[in-house]
């Protein structure tokens, strides 16, 4: 038999044993992991990379969220860039051509297994380059993405979860899709609502 | 509840995203520190859609490691691994 541990819990049960011995423990939950990049104070005036994995209607969405941050947040620019393959992280110099030209980056859409994968690694690596990144993944891919977050060292990144699914659908639901996660996207890239 | 319902409980998110791309993801076997997973699918599965299956394995592990500690060893059997018994 086996019991389902979270790491909040064991944070409890720690605290709980430091409080029975007397102890006050000095050591908080980091609130960002090593390698994640610091957060945006504001979007306002920001430049921003939109990463294009190929995925069908990812660039449309992307673009409409590109629009949105530039309309409703005050993002001052935006561009598209497409990665080679989906399926495949994109290559380092592409990251370091981000990196180098955007304050944040966003990217998606993982709507498979194999994008969602690639879609974290990106942010990862993209993160590790002090970028603030956010992938977008529809809402069936959300538990993959978490998943391979935690593989991948970075447990505490959060996604955008969009419906599924995005590939077939029309450029006027592309558009309501990109409303609905337009302010979780936002909140992800900046300190203040984190 | 048992091993295998909990090791089931913590797969359960994973496999939406394995059953969209046409497969799934069964628990073959478990026991107290051990996992058998089978990777499977059929003609109309996503095959591209499937990340590989040394990385797939080490996502797994990742996973378990986190939820359920005293499961030390994850094998995955995956059609795709050509010693796959």
């Amino acid at each position: 038999m086996a019991t389902i541990i979270t790491e909040q819990d064991l944070h409890r049960q720690a605290l709980e044993q430091a409080a029975a011995l007397g102890l006050v423990n000095p050591i908080g939950i980091a609130k960002h992991q090593l390698g994640a990049a610091p957060r945006l104070a504001k979007l306002q005036g920001a430049r921003g990379g939109l990463l294009d994995n190929t995925k069908g209607n990812a660039g449309p969405l992307l673009t409409h969220v590109g629009n949105l941050l530039r309309d409703r947040y005050g993002v001052k620019e935006v561009s598209i860039h497409r990665k080679l393959v989906y399926s495949r992280p994109a290559d380092p110099e592409l990251l370091d051509l981000l990196a180098k030209n955007y304050d944040f980056v966003v990217t998606g859409v993982g709507a498979c297994g194999s994008c969602t994968s690639a879609c974290v690694r990106d942010v990862v690596d993209l993160e590790a380059r002090g970028i603030p990144t956010v992938a977008i993944h529809t809402e069936v891919f959300m538990n993959s993405g978490a998943a391979h977050a935690l593989a991948f060292g970075r447990g505490d990144l959060e996604f955008a979860s969009v419906r599924h699914p995005i590939a077939a659908i029309q450029d006027a639901e592309l558009r309501e899709r990109a409303e609905e996660i337009i302010d979780s996207v936002a909140r992800l890239l900046t300190a203040a609502e984190r | 509840m048992t091993t295998r319902e909990s090791v089931e409980r913590v797969l359960e998110g994973l496999r939406q995203g394995f059953q969209a791309d046409g497969s799934d993801l069964v628990v073959e076997k478990v026991t107290d520190s051990t996992l058998i997973l089978r990777l499977v699918g059929n003609d109309d599965t996503c095959w591209d859609c499937i990340v590989p299956p040394e990385q797939l394995k080490h996502v797994v592990s990742a996973l378990l490691r986190s939820k359920l500690p005293a499961i030390t060893h994850v094998e995955l059997l995956d059609p795709r691994d050509e010693t796959m018994p």
